[in-house]
């Protein structure tokens, strides 16, 4: 086997709010996204080519994959009007992925090797499948992960106050800042760059990256991202609108249009007035 | 909003939002319709459909108000939708307003018509 086909999912129901913020197989699970995880697994099973069919968004695959030299691949990415399945991808790249010779074509729904648990059917799926992969995450080509003790993973440049209690297991992503009197764990994951202020709770639950969550917050059974809380367990969604307890610290990037419409005002010209009145005169209807 | 006193209960409902704009007014009435004997108040949250933090600090000040030097006045909140469920537990209020849902009513069976 030295070429391999992976299917990115398009927007699952399921899963609506990660499937707002970023493309499913980009969106970052324990500090690397779903493709990542892939691309590092085929690249030590001897894989040298990969055929990538990205979803709806192909920016945000092809900025992560980009010519597949990081893993030692060739890899080439194709957007597709729709989510093909595997059967429909064999069919169509018969050429490359016949049916009688052996092949890899995947979805990525789950995680390398955990073919019978998908992670994108609910929130609890999801937090089932990051849990279960989190002693896995380490992967040999990641460097600056060390664990502090049995099932506690920290990242480098996490700050960590040592007053915080950290219960295995749990996973502390790079630039992380966890503040005195905190508690984190059992089964927390604070994404890169995510804040806890002293003295919150962090129990049965995942922090986005770049997500602030504050000291009087006791987050359990929750997925938060930014100012968004899922309770995987119910399904429910909140949108917090109070900064103090929960926010994004990364703002979305300044609007193009924005620029453009500035520019727009600024340098072009004018354009006449022009009354509507006179206009339907001309054209004869009210005389 | 609707309150209604029976006897040292106090139900309030129809509340549509719990936030910073209409806290004042929220505290301002039941303010009024506390008495000394008023020793529950129940909230129905059912319609509410948007809670911030001044919405909170209201239910907080009610709170003081109803147990300033006569005891604790419990306040229950009745039927809040999930997300405010989450809300309440997040900020670690569910110990100070006890949330109470209310179970679905149960569809009677249908009995088959004898001639």
């Amino acid at each position: 086997m030295s070429q391999a086909l992976l299917i990115c999912p398009w927007d699952r129901p399921a899963v609506a709010e990660l499937s707002r913020v970023a493309s499913l197989a980009a969106a970052p699970l324990l500090g690397q996204s779903l493709l990542e995880y892939w691309l590092t697994h085929l690249a030590l099973t001897g894989v040298k080519d990969v055929h990538i069919l990205a979803d709806n968004r192909p920016e945000q695959i092809s900025k992560i994959v980009g010519t597949g030299a990081r893993w030692g691949l060739k890899a080439e990415i194709s957007s597709e009007v729709r989510e093909l399945t595997a059967a429909q991808a064999q069919i169509k790249y018969a050429a490359e992925f016949p049916a009688s010779a052996p092949n890899n074509i995947s979805v990525l729904d789950h995680f390398p090797g955990e073919t019978n648990c998908p992670i994108f059917t609910s929130y609890a799926d999801l937090f089932a499948g990051v849990m279960r992969w989190l002693p896995r995450a380490n992967t040999v080509d990641r460097v600056g992960f060390h664990e502090e003790k049995p099932g506690v993973w920290i990242g480098r440049h996490a700050h960590v106050s040592p007053e915080a209690q950290l219960n295995g297991p749990c996973w502390i992503g790079k630039h992380a800042f966890v503040g005195a009197g905190c508690v984190i764990g059992p089964n927390a994951i604070l994404e890169d760059r995510s804040f806890v202020e002293g003295g919150a709770e962090v129990v049965n639950s995942l922090i986005g990256p770049d997500t602030f969550v504050g000291k009087l917050a006791a987050l359990r059974q929750s997925l938060a991202w930014g100012s968004t809380l899922v309770n995987w367990k119910s399904d429910s969604v909140a949108q917090i609108t109070d900064a103090f307890l929960m926010c994004a610290l990364k703002r979305e990037p300044t609007s193009e249009k924005f620029l453009g419409r500035l520019f727009e005002l600024l340098f072009t010209e004018p354009k006449p007035e022009v009354d509507p009145l006179e206009t339907i005169n001309q054209q004869g209807k009210f005389t | 909003m609707k309150i209604v006193i029976h006897g040292d209960t106090l139900d309030v409902s129809e509340i549509r939002e719990l936030g910073t704009a209409t806290a004042n007014t929220f505290q301002s009435q039941l303010s009024a319709a506390l008495s000394e004997s008023v020793k529950h108040i129940n909230l129905d949250l059912s319609e509410t459909t948007f809670v911030d933090c001044g919405g909170l600090g209201a239910l907080v000040a009610i709170r003081k108000k109803a147990s300033n030097g006569r005891g604790a006045a419990i306040i229950r909140l009745l039927n809040p939708p999930k997300p405010l469920q989450q809300i309440v537990s997040v900020m670690k209020m569910s110990d100070v307003f006890p949330i109470e849902l209310e179970e679905p009513h149960t569809a009677t069976a249908l009995t088959p018509a004898h001639n």
